[in-house]
């Protein structure tokens, strides 16, 4: 009975409501193209794009209300076709955010350092090209050059992603065991990068004793923690042995 | 309910008894969330969703890219920003073309519903039209490439490029389709004025208008 007593509107109505929306984007269009034309008058640009998106926004819910006929549907499909718009809110909000972490890019921070980049002369080997942060596919492969019965090591040639090469390890030597420990001077934005060992239920250790790099007794560059992105395979002091 | 069932009369329909010594099962009637709408409007405008988000996604990467880039140029320096007005103002023409031969096949007068689906397609191809001039401009005089730009960012060209290009995409779609329902309201298969096809056809090109409208602000204006 409601539905009989709903007014269904006629063509005509229907038609002057199609020309009359019609003239509201045309003019909205107009408009958008003037506030854009506000900027040579000195009106801050930040200005000038909130009005230009409000008079969009505008023009896509006329469009989406009266030409794809939301109006005449129910509150759930309404709700459905606002869903983008959630949507396109929440990855607004995420997405500055994920910029901003280390693992971005776009992140400038200072180089890490991990107990791999250091060979067993105590020299640092930074490999890849990147200005920013260390890959941790960076630390594996350098991991995997080091590391005894994987590639050659040798301390005057820094590690190069040639050498991962499969039929480089015909040519790798032991490394020469190094007793003597050394220090390696970690900054503070370093050692915050640390991260704890994986698997493991032992208490991470102090920054003091992570900046303090012990090379196991054979082999070379044995790490004091896993690096960002490894495994707990192979970042075993028994495994380096 | 069997009718030689004794205790029919005197018992409630939703808990008389039926031999088994329980309640009748009561049939569930979902409830009317969409009224009138059909399935495949539902399901049309649930792809729609998910397309939205595409495109939300592709802007959203494009502002990131750009409010991180401070050497990115102004749009409307090298972007046609009066063609591409004229292709805003195509669309929304085109727009009302399809609601108006909707209408038309509701009233069952498919001849004029042809019409301006005819019309409603050939204002697409314009669109395209002016897409491919739009970018041999941009190829050949610019300096734009898909992956690169002589005079900025490189990402400048790749995002508009493909920002604009899956919109064309969904444009040449939507020609298709139409062309498609004009073949089959041609064929006379919306005379009887159930024009529920062209309707969800209408919605895809409802969408593409949208759409375009974002696109144009975000990408030409700002």
């Amino acid at each position: 009975m409601a539905a009989a007593a709903h007014h269904m509107p006629t063509f005509e109505e229907k038609k002057a409501l199609y020309f009359r929306v019609f003239w509201y984007l045309v003019g909205l269009t107009v408009i958008e193209l003037l506030f854009v034309q506000l900027h040579y008058l000195h009106v801050p640009k930040v200005i000038v794009s909130i009005l230009v998106c409000v008079a969009s926004v505008g023009k896509a819910v006329l469009v989406g209300y009266y030409y794809m006929h939301l109006n005449h549907e129910t509150k759930w499909l309404k709700f459905i076709a606002l869903l983008p718009i959630i949507a396109f809110f929440y990855a607004a909000v995420l997405a500055p955010d994920s910029t901003s972490r280390p693992e971005s890019k776009y992140f400038f921070a200072p180089d890490r350092v991990y107990p791999e980049h250091i060979s067993g002369s105590g020299e640092l080997h930074q490999v890849g090209s990147h200005e920013g942060n260390v890959d941790p596919r960076d630390a594996a492969a350098i991991r995997s050059t080091d590391a005894p019965g994987g590639l050659a090591h040798n301390p005057d040639q820094p590690a190069t992603a040639n050498e991962n090469a499969p039929g480089a390890t015909a040519h790798a030597e032991p490394a020469a065991p190094k007793a003597a420990p050394f220090v390696v001077n970690v900054s503070a934005d370093e050692q915050a990068y640390q991260a704890p060992p994986l698997f493991s239920t032992a208490p991470v250790p102090a920054q003091s004793a992570v900046a303090t790099v012990k090379p196991p007794a054979v082999g070379v560059g044995a790490p004091a923690a896993a690096p960002v992105g490894g495994t707990s395979s192979g970042d075993t002091e028994e495994d380096w042995k | 309910m069997t009718s030689d069932s004794p205790s029919t009369t005197t018992h409630d329909a939703h808990h008389a008894p039926h031999g088994h010594g329980h309640a009748a099962p009561v049939p569930f009637i979902p409830p009317d969330i969409f009224r009138h709408a059909s399935n495949g409007k539902v399901g049309m405008w649930i792809f729609l969703i998910t397309d939205a988000m595409t495109f939300a996604g592709f802007l959203i990467g494009y502002a990131m890219l750009r409010m991180r880039n401070p050497e990115w140029p102004t749009p409307d320096k090298y972007l046609g920003m009066a063609l591409s007005a004229v292709a805003t103002f195509l669309l929304i023409c085109s727009s009302v073309t399809m609601v108006l031969g909707q209408s038309y096949g509701e009233l069952k007068q498919p001849r004029k519903m042809l019409r301006y689906l005819l019309l409603t397609a050939f204002g697409g191809i314009i669109f395209l039209g002016i897409q491919v001039y739009e970018y041999q401009h941009l190829f050949h005089s610019a300096g734009m490439s898909f992956s690169n730009f002589l005079h900025g960012p490189p990402q400048f060209a790749s995002t508009f490029f493909i920002v604009t290009g899956f919109h064309g995409f969904h444009v040449f779609s939507g020609v298709v389709y139409l062309l498609i329902m004009a073949l089959r309201t041609a064929m006379g298969k919306y005379d009887n004025g159930d024009v529920n096809h062209v309707e969800i056809c209408g919605l895809f090109w409802h969408f593409v208008d949208l759409v375009w409208i974002l696109v144009f602000t975000f990408v030409y204006l700002i």
